[in-house]
């Protein structure tokens, strides 16, 4: 952690709190995007993120500093997504009990997104991926964490994260040439 | 390396996230195999695209409105509150399974002594109260004599005299008068048929 964040985490545990406002700025942006992402839909994320920030402000003091801040955002917002995305799922399998009638997937994440999200590639791809081969992959190769920095973030042990890495690229590329070749075909 | 095994390290490979030793092993293979150097392109390929496709679509955005109203919504900050039970909630498990053990060891060690035989029901006589279970007739004479006061207060009542009825008490009391004047002592020592006998040292 640098100098200047651990300064700011100084500042805001004796009790200034417009000190957090600096130290979580430079991460506003790739904070709500990865909850994007990893949530499939930008109310959601937003929800996800602010949820972030007030824990990562209310447990400030149990920070370990010899580690990187920005991970630990990353970590307090992954778990927050996978709460909210397992409240969702619930909440959808029970509107199906009530509503039988309704028989749209309630369990896509790209419901409720705008048609511009929907033609999100990049999204329609994810959306095949198991969440922690999803979690892993976003940490890896789009924030570009290290192996054993991700497995920090999610808890989990390198050859776990090497595991669903593995998996997630494969899984990712066989769509890519499928949709592809599809988009080949129709041109 | 057969071509199996070096295809389930591909996509390990793509990223470079292999360990030296295996990426070594895996390039000798490559060298020699065009399938699957092939394989590998793809995944390359597929992996730069994703990476293009995550800067080159749209980003959200936080409103400033909405980034201001979460800064508000901040209450005041925890400070190092959760340090104690962090250091006691993450500790590893094995840790845990041996304290059990420890505590498991104490309690049967405590169980253990604290069954230890009761002196008051005991059938061995504590120290210095020989004279209160040796019968009547092994009582040697003069018999052991305890102190005053203990005597006193010990064995001041009669035992009973029923053969079928044994009692807790001693078969034999003892009395001792001391005389302030003359400093003569008196040992009175009662058997089980309350008969006593006088012996003055």
């Amino acid at each position: 952690m640098d100098e200047k964040e651990n300064r700011l985490v100084e500042l805001v545990l004796s009790g200034r709190r417009e000190a957090f406002e600096p130290l979580v700025t430079p991460y506003r942006s790739s904070l709500l995007n990865l909850a994007f992402r990893l949530t499939g839909d930008a109310e959601e994320a937003k929800e996800a993120s602010q949820e972030a920030l007030l824990r990562a402000f209310r447990y400030l003091g149990t920070f370990n500093r010899r580690r990187s801040f920005r991970n630990w955002l990353m970590g307090i917002l992954v778990n927050v997504s996978r709460t909210l995305a397992a409240e969702r799922r619930k909440s959808a399998r029970r509107r199906l009990d009530l509503d039988p009638e309704n028989t749209a997937s309630t369990d896509d994440p790209a419901r409720g997104v705008g048609e511009k999200e929907l033609r999100s590639r990049l999204m329609d791809s994810l959306r095949h991926l198991s969440p922690r081969e999803k979690e892993v992959f976003l940490l890896r190769d789009l924030e570009e964490r290290t192996i054993l920095e991700t497995a920090g973030i999610l808890g989990c042990s390198p050859v776990s994260v090497r595991v669903h890495l593995s998996a997630a690229r494969k899984k990712l590329r066989d769509r890519l040439l499928r949709t592809s070749g599809r988009r080949g075909r129709t041109e | 390396m057969n071509c199996r095994r070096a295809r389930s390290l591909l996509p390990l490979a793509a990223g470079s996230d292999l360990p030296t030793r295996l990426g070594s092993r895996l390039a000798a293979h490559l060298e020699r195999c065009p399938a699957c150097r092939k394989e590998l392109e793809t995944l390359r390929r597929a992996l730069e695209e994703l990476k293009t496709l995550a800067r080159e679509e749209g980003r959200l955005e936080w409103p400033e409105s909405e980034w201001r109203a979460v800064m508000q919504r901040l209450g005041p900050a925890k400070e190092r509150k959760r340090r104690l039970s962090a250091f006691v909630f993450r500790r590893p498990a094995w840790l845990w399974q041996v304290s059990l053990v420890l505590v498991a060891a104490a309690a049967a060690l405590w169980l253990l002594l604290s069954e230890r035989p009761d002196p008051e029901h005991s059938s061995f006589p504590p120290s210095g109260q020989n004279a209160a279970v040796v019968g009547p007739e092994e009582a040697t004479f003069p018999a052991p004599v305890p102190r005053a006061a203990e005597a006193a207060e010990e064995h001041a009542f009669p035992v009973s005299r029923h053969p079928s009825r044994p009692s807790a008490r001693p078969s034999i009391s003892n009395l001792v008068f001391v005389s302030g004047e003359s400093g003569l002592t008196v040992h009175w020592v009662f058997n089980s048929e309350f008969e006593w006998k006088e012996n003055i040292p």
